[in-house]
């Protein structure tokens, strides 16, 4: 029994070293300087502490700009999902209407299909619509989710018929009762899923890079990309000094909704 | 006053509700009694308007409301599953249908507590929901969530959510049946309290017999969506309209036993009966088939010697405390057996396995072959019952 735990540990602890030692390099070079960087020795902490790349990463490296871009796009895109993965949920788990068996298998096809196969169709439309190279063409594609609607439609099936008629014999209109009766009963779920929208959206490389070319509307791993090939790849300090600042954001989020995260992809919790 | 005109309900061609009508008198605490299946909880929600019925109409207070809203009708209904908002405390509980009654500007988010409106909102909720509490034992729990309540004080909110805007018509959809024994006797009472403190109808669905037959005025027996009889616990009881609710009501159950008569008299199965009430009844029924319900009551033990004792085996002796119930088996002479239940005082004695019965012949009740009571004249007189003080 002792052993089973020294040894479960042990695999978790090697699991957790493979996957932060990345992060844990990322932190230690962007405090380095250039001096530092490249040695013949690994060294986890910098000789001197050096804020400098972070200084440099916000005035060369235009980190604020990315970031500012990354925030109205992830924020937009989460607030039109909610506005359209709602109501499509409710309705899905709660009516009964002709055809709603294919409606619920279009949107678990949808969950299958990845997002590359459909990347030209949209990418020749946005050009069609000359959205190219602006905002909203990181945000019109994703107003709605496959994965949010099949989300929240299994959370709305738990709750019971019995809470939905009481609020109706209560007097509270069809559109009150979702939003002010089973909305909240859910948070657990929409919690989990803004995460997954944030971060997916967030760290999202591929569609930024086929319809951004302007660095002041990059997003923050595609400005990340920019500023490395522009610079030649000798900037590293400051770069990764971007990298810190840009997936820190993701990291304080999810530590602060983590019960709520958990409890929203494993559906405990809700009783 | 609640008058269900000849309702019918329907779901994909199974008729679950066959064309019934009920008047429901104002004041009157009237039940639904029937098994799971029956159609009780389906007929409950079409008196909400939480479903609509397939034909028929609905009456209350005078309107025709069959097309109106759930909300329109002012009714208010407690559910088994008590149907709590989980995410809101008690207070905000109780206070939902006043929030939900007040005009529309009172409830917008955070402008509302300005408007004149929503102020009188917030006084209304002040005055009422800390009364209502204070009248249900919630006293201290106004801020607590549901998950953080015990089974009877999450009853008590639902029953102070429904009571808080004086409905017209109390729903209630097996209220108790979540709750263990101890705590169902008690709040069988405080709702029978309550329902002589406010004087409203209540319309209870249950599937337990001792809550119907302890809380009502009237009970509705109901049978594969169909009515079987109407009437006051005693009356259920002391005068069956036919077997199935001779059967349904009273525990331990009436038993059944094949009868005939012929010119020789009555018999039950193969035994013959010679004593006198036996020759009148027999007169009376006319030659045929029938079927005799007994209840535990209205039979003894006896002496093998006495005159008509039909000899039983003992299967089982129930002790209750007060009393013992003894189950016989009786085999008839074609093999076939048939269970008895017979009521016996403490100090009686029981034979371990062989024991004699004898049926008393006031409280029998004779069925046809189909089921249906049949009155062999100037017999079976109904014992009346004064329905018990609480």
């Amino acid at each position: 029994m002792r052993f089973r735990t020294v040894l479960l540990n042990g695999i978790l602890a090697l699991g957790a070293v493979v996957i932060l030692t990345p992060f844990v390099w990322m932190l230690s070079l962007s405090f380095k300087p250039e001096s530092e960087i490249y040695t013949p020795f690994i060294r986890l902490l910098p000789e001197v502490w050096d804020f400098a790349n972070y200084a440099e990463a916000f005035s060369t490296g235009e980190v604020g700009t990315f970031i500012r871009n990354g925030v109205i796009v992830t924020l937009s895109v989460l607030a039109l999902q909610f506005c359209t993965i709602i109501p499509a949920a409710y309705v899905l788990a709660r009516k009964r209407f002709r055809l709603q068996g294919l409606c619920f298998a279009i949107v678990l096809a949808a969950l299958i299909i990845p997002q590359h196969v459909v990347a030209i169709p949209l990418f020749m439309a946005a050009g069609k619509l000359n959205l190219l190279n602006t905002l909203p063409v990181l945000i019109i594609p994703f107003v709605t989710s496959a994965l949010g609607i099949f989300l929240l439609r299994q959370h709305f099936k738990t709750i019971p018929q019995d809470i939905i008629d009481a609020a109706r014999i209560d007097g509270a209109g069809e559109i009150y009762t979702l939003w002010r009766i089973l909305v909240p009963q859910i948070l657990p779920a929409l919690a989990a899923f803004s995460i997954f929208s944030i971060v997916y959206h967030w760290n999202d490389f591929f569609w930024p890079l086929l319809v951004i070319s302007d660095m002041d509307l990059a997003t923050p791993p595609l400005g990340i990309s920019l500023f490395a090939s522009d610079e030649g790849g000798n900037d590293v300090g400051p770069m990764m000094a971007s990298a810190t600042i840009i997936v820190l954001p993701l990291m304080a989020a999810f530590l602060a909704a983590r019960k709520r995260f958990i409890q929203g992809v494993t559906m405990s919790g809700m009783k | 006053m609640l008058q269900l005109d000849h309702i019918t309900k329907t779901y994909t061609n199974v008729e679950v509700l066959h064309s019934l009508s009920l008047t429901v008198r104002s004041g009157e605490f009237i039940s639904l009694l029937g098994a799971s299946g029956c159609g009780k909880t389906t007929l409950l929600r079409i008196i909400a308007g939480l479903d609509s019925p397939t034909s028929g109409r609905v009456h209350i207070g005078g309107n025709d409301v069959t097309d109106w809203t759930p909300s329109r009708r002012n009714i208010a209904m407690v559910f088994q599953s008590y149907a709590l908002y989980p995410h809101k405390t008690v207070r905000e509980n109780i206070a939902f249908p006043l929030r939900m009654r007040a005009p529309w500007t009172a409830r917008l988010p955070v402008w509302g507590r300005f408007t004149s409106e929503g102020k009188k909102l917030a006084a209304l909720i002040r005055e009422k929901v800390p009364a209502m509490a204070e009248a249900l034992n919630l006293g201290g729990l106004l801020e607590r969530k549901p998950s953080q309540l015990s089974g009877g004080q999450k009853q008590r909110v639902a029953l102070a959510r429904a009571l808080v805007r004086e409905p017209s018509l109390f729903l209630m959809d097996e209220p108790l049946s979540n709750l263990d024994a101890k705590l169902r006797t008690e709040m069988r009472r405080e709702i029978i309290a309550l329902h002589r403190s406010t004087g409203k109808t209540f319309v209870y669905v249950t599937h337990d017999q001792t809550e119907a037959m302890t809380m009502s005025d009237r009970i509705v027996l109901l049978n594969k969506g169909t009515i079987q009889q109407i009437g006051a616990p005693a009356e259920l009881y002391g005068d069956p309209a036919n077997l199935f609710a001779a059967t349904f009501i009273g525990s331990p159950g009436i038993s059944v036993f094949p009868c005939s008569v012929d010119g020789d008299g009555l018999c039950i199965g193969s035994f013959r009966m010679r004593n006198e009430a036996a020759w009148n009844l027999a007169g009376a029924l006319g030659p045929g088939q029938y079927r005799l319900g007994i209840r535990p009551e209205s039979c003894f033990l006896c002496p093998s010697g006495d005159l008509d004792a039909i000899p039983a085996a003992v299967r089982l002796v129930e002790h209750m405390g007060n009393e013992r119930i003894a189950h016989l088996d009786i085999r008839m002479a074609d093999g076939a057996v048939f269970p008895a239940c017979v009521r016996v005082p403490n100090d009686f004695c029981i034979p371990e396995k062989h024991a004699w019965f004898r049926p008393s012949w006031r409280h029998a009740f004779f069925f046809d072959m189909a089921g249906n009571r049949i009155r062999p004249a100037a017999t079976c007189r109904v014992i009346p019952l004064k329905k018990a003080a609480i």
